[in-house]
């Protein structure tokens, strides 16, 4: 498509100063958007904006306000370059609404401008001074420009407007990392933990401090419990931007959200959806299938998830979800099936590798099942559960001096684990596959 | 668990696969901007001819490879004492060859004018070429080519005629997938030179994923995407065959790599490596002097930055930024993220210096892939050059990005005595303002004149060739450590000085990003004239000490010329 370009033309009125000039705002090519919905979205908001700008009545207030929604629209796209004159010019228009430095403040960040983000963030707060949000991202910036204190400032502040905001404390505690505060550090950490024990991201830097500070065991423990699990500040304005699209991408992210509250029903809905939008998508039906599954509808799972092999056959991950369903049917043959071929295409995938050994141990084919085991335990000596059922597949395979050497050093290895035990008194009372 | 990967849908991929059938291409590389001697650094590339343009390959299907390569190699092929260049193209017989005929006039001017030799080389490439490892894998004096693909890697054995031979199959080391950096390196401490290829993502143009942003605009995925490939540690047999040993030395455990260096991280005399992974922990493999490996990167502090969020780690190297004589860490990383610095304590644990050197904050605005610490002043400090390009096709005024030269301003009250960085980039030349998709960046004294030039490689445009104006108006010296008739690779060098601490060096071709450096140590000594000492601490954990190794000239330091010396406080030596 053409690009169009505009230019926001001064217009002498009484709703706008004739001083003012505009920078100039254009839409970007959106002809690679493959899903019209969205295509249209973002031409018809332009022809909106359009239409305010040729109109010399706009009052000023209304044709920021169409300037912003303009640009929250390009921002939710992730057209963040173009958006960015349209927030200035919202900015400039409607000067007291904190939205529009706000946004900008975001456009910067996302382009690793912490200079340019950080000034936005200013603006933003002086017009809303308590806004959590803001300071915390204010804060952020002025991490990111090895500012320290007046990070520590802000999100000092922000932790007043919302004492439970491991956000503002996650940031705190890399404040206090920066300054070699490694004590301070471990208590922003450690408050944010207690508030919420899912923020996983926090554990790699508590980690740090605790080695840091000479303490190399809990170092250790806190990097066992790492994870990806990331911490914002509560953003309502940026979680409106989740909303403008009706794409599959967005709703895979309300999926994504919905599962993460274990409201499975609510994320295949929304998948479904976007299913509905790109049909061919393999990832997607995966995803599908594995809320359906969850949401405790076998039948719709299996359906999503065998079309999801079949449009992407070496998608392991798709594959693995697949026979564990077939699995918990009870279709044993089938499941076997699909996890050879996942073991095939990643040898080394332990789990995956583990899931066959069971199924297989399950479907009576314990002799296929051994040398699985033995792959396993061979990577990984300590995994109790592989070690469990390497022994009851020796039993099954009748080498019962093997599966009783193996139960015994079991229970020594893992006296937490009470099979192992039970097991070998069933085995010493003859009876292995009770 | 759930929901793995973004979203996606099925693609073509024939036009890119015609591409690769096609001849190199002969396109005219576009100039560079007006040049100027008082520049640091001067794009010279096309006027000394070396015309390679890169060719991607791309058909508007966002496979995943072709935003990758390509990778450039610095090497002294024909062993006359000047660096000749490999370029990596992703189209079958692409890759070139270029000899370097560099002149030196009686009143030391040079002259530099490279020459494609890549058919009398012999050297045919075959597939989607990725990147390159240089390293003499036969003791034979003469230094061979590892080429990485999106596809079957091979080995060219340098015949020392001009000429190499294939041996890719015969070696053992033709691994397939998809590799992107490799290093050469002897961790065994035998004499020959074991082998590290980094693989990145389990991928197939077939089973390919173009991903869709939120507005459902196609774009290249993450690379959480798809499963990252194993990796591969290939030991020397010393017959010209190689053996795969990953297993058997412990290493176990893979991200999406796509950096790679060696260097003696803990200080105990053995070499380790580094693998810089994509969007997951990098991880540090420490020798445990019996044949494996143990990664230690997650209690070391150099897996993850300080934050606890995985960055898209690319182009990576180590070296002693700060003259206390061990190797710190440097990655490039996404834009947003900013590089890393990973500051060593001499026992191989690190501290997240990033923001404190400002070389974090000075880079969020660029995705990084080749880089390199190089004195390029030589004032005794290294700097860092970083060449840039994004990943994401979505906004193209994003894509295409400027280099980045970062001087190293020495120690200050302000940051702790750590040294900081200076972003000295709008002062380096105008070769800086180009906005390119760098990638592959090689590093070496192409000119001989005493100072680092750089050559970078671009995707999907011209090579650059930066020769550096300013280094050699300090003094310097360089040094060539070999033994058995080749580069010591991870032989690391104290250059005592009398009136100024002591400086630590080491010899390698491999880090930056799919490319090969010059094996030589260069260092810059400022303005003193004083000659220094030198003690090598060569890679089997032997020392020897040269006394007043002269300066502003190259000096060959060969193992063995001088009284073995004990290593100074492990009573080793011998």
């Amino acid at each position: 498509m053409k690009r169009i370009t505009l230019l926001a033309i001064l217009i002498a009125g009484c709703s706008r100063s004739p001083q003012t000039k505009l920078p100039p705002v254009s839409l970007p090519d959106v002809s690679p958007v493959v899903q019209s919905t969205a295509r249209e979205q973002l031409r018809s908001a332009y022809s909106a904006l359009d239409a305010k700008i040729k109109n010399a009545a706009t009052p000023a207030a209304d044709l920021g306000n169409s300037y912003g929604e303009m640009g929250r629209l390009l921002m939710a796209a992730e057209f963040t370059v173009a958006a960015e004159p349209y927030f200035q010019n919202a900015e400039a228009l409607a000067p007291s609404d904190m939205r529009w430095p706000y946004y900008l403040g975001h456009v910067y960040r996302v382009r690793g401008d912490a200079v340019r983000s950080a000034a936005a963030f200013e603006r933003a707060l002086r017009l809303a001074p308590s806004d959590e949000a803001t300071l915390v991202w204010l804060g952020d910036a002025y991490l990111n420009q090895d500012r320290a204190a007046p990070a520590r400032d802000m999100l000092a502040k922000a932790l007043s407007a919302n004492p439970r905001s491991v956000a503002a404390l996650y940031r705190l505690g890399r404040a206090a990392q920066l300054d070699r505060d490694y004590p301070h550090a471990i208590e922003y950490f450690e408050r944010g933990l207690s508030i919420d024990p899912r923020a996983s991201i926090l554990r790699y830097p508590l980690a740090m401090a605790y080695r840091e500070a000479g303490q190399l065991e809990q170092a250790e423990a806190q990097l066992r419990q790492r994870g990806d699990a990331d911490v914002g500040p509560v953003d309502p304005l940026m979680r409106q931007l989740d909303a403008l699209l009706d794409t599959a991408a967005v709703f895979e992210k309300r999926a994504i959200d919905a599962s993460k509250t274990g409201d499975w029903k609510t994320a295949a809905a929304y998948l479904r959806k976007a299913v509905e939008l790109e049909p061919n998508d393999a990832a997607l039906r995966h995803k599908l299938g594995t809320a359906l599954s969850m949401a405790g509808d076998a039948r719709a799972a299996l359906e999503q998830l065998e079309a999801a092999v079949r449009a992407a056959p070496e998608n392991v991950d798709a594959r693995f979800n697949l026979a564990q369903v077939l699995v918990s049917n009870g279709r044993l043959d089938e499941a076997i099936t699909q996890f050879l071929d996942v073991v095939k295409r990643s040898p080394k995938d332990l789990d995956a590798r583990f899931e066959l050994a069971e199924a297989l141990r399950m479907g009576r084919r314990p002799k296929e099942a051994v040398p699985h085991y033995e792959f396993i335990l061979k990577a990984d000596r300590g995994r109790a559960d592989a070690q469990f059922g390497y022994a009851m597949a020796l039993a099954g395979a009748g080498r019962f001096a093997e599966a009783r050497e193996e139960l015994k050093e079991g229970r020594k290895v893992h006296p937490e684990r009470p099979e192992f035990g039970q097991a070998l008194a069933r085995l010493a009372a003859g009876d292995p596959r009770r | 668990m759930f929901f793995p990967s973004r979203h996606s849908r099925p693609s073509c991929f024939s036009c890119l696969l015609c591409l690769w059938l096609l001849p190199a291409c002969n396109r005219t590389p576009a100039a560079s901007p007006s040049t100027n001697e008082a520049d640091w650094f001067t794009d010279r590339a096309a006027a000394a001819g070396l015309d390679f343009v890169h060719v991607s390959g791309a058909s508007g299907k966002f496979h995943q490879t072709e935003i990758m390569p390509p990778g450039v190699a610095l090497f002294d092929y024909d062993n006359d004492g000047d660096l000749d260049v490999f370029v990596v193209q992703s189209q079958t017989g692409g890759s070139r060859l270029y000899r370097n005929d560099l002149q030196i006039g009686a009143d030391g001017t040079r002259t530099l004018h490279f020459t494609d030799v890549t058919e009398a080389s012999r050297i045919k490439t075959n597939g989607y070429g990725m990147g390159v490892a240089a390293g003499d894998v036969n003791n034979d004096g003469c230094v061979d080519l590892y080429l990485t693909y999106f596809g079957r890697n091979q080995l060219w054995r340098n015949n020392c005629d001009g000429t190499f031979s294939d041996v890719s199959k015969a070696s053992g080391v033709d691994d397939g997938g998809w590799s992107v950096s490799a290093s050469f390196f002897d961790y065994d401490r035998d004499g020959w030179l074991d082998l590290y290829v980094g693989h990145y993502l389990k991928y197939s143009l077939e089973g390919s994923m173009p991903c869709l942003g939120m507005s459902g605009r196609p774009d290249y995925c993450l690379p959480s995407a798809y499963q990252p490939e194993t990796g591969h540690l290939y030991h020397n047999n010393r017959n010209g065959t190689f053996t795969d040993v990953t297993d058997a030395a412990g290493i176990r455990e893979f991200g999406p790599a796509l950096g790679v260096i060696a260097a003696d991280f803990n200080g105990d005399g053995w070499t380790d490596f580094y693998v810089a992974n994509d969007g997951r922990e990098n991880q540090l493999w420490i020798n445990q002097h019996d044949g494996t490996f143990k990664n230690t990167a997650l209690l070391s502090g150099s897996a993850l930055p300080a934050d606890g969020r995985a960055e898209a780690s690319m182009g990576v190297d180590a070296g002693d930024f700060d003259n206390d004589g061990d190797e710190d860490l440097f990655m490039t990383e996404l834009t947003a993220q900013g590089n890393n610095l990973y500051v060593n304590d001499g026992r191989g644990s690190f501290e997240d210096g990033s923001v404190r050197s400002s070389l974090g904050p000075a880079s969020l605005g660029y995705t990084g892939f080749g880089a390199a610490w190089s004195d390029f002043d030589n004032d005794g400090w290294l700097d860092l050059l970083t060449v840039n390009g994004a990943v994401v096709a979505g906004e193209p005024t994003l894509l295409r990005q400027r280099k980045q030269l970062f001087r190293n301003l020495g120690p200050s009250a302000d940051s702790g005595h750590a040294p900081r960085f200076e972003d000295v980039s709008a002062r380096a030349g105008n070769v800086f303002q180009l906005l390119e998709i760098g990638r592959g960046a090689a590093f070496g004294d192409v000119d001989n004149d005493g100072d680092v030039d750089v050559v970078v490689a671009n995707n999907d445009g011209p090579v650059r060739l930066l020769v550096n104006n300013i280094g050699s108006k300090n003094h310097w010296i360089g040094l060539r450590l070999i033994g058995g008739g080749r580069d010591l690779l991870g032989a690391r060098v104290e250059i005592i000085r009398e009136t100024a601490p002591t400086l630590w060096r080491r010899s390698r071709t491999d880090g930056s990003y799919a490319s090969a450096n010059d094996p030589r140590v260069l260092v810059g000594l400022g303005a003193s004239q004083a000659a220094p000492d030198v003690r090598v601490h060569w890679p089997d954990g032997r020392t020897e000490k040269w006394t007043k190794v002269p300066i502003d000239r190259y000096t060959t330091l060969t193992q063995g010329e001088r009284p073995v010396a004990p290593k100074p406080g492990t009573g080793g030596g011998e």
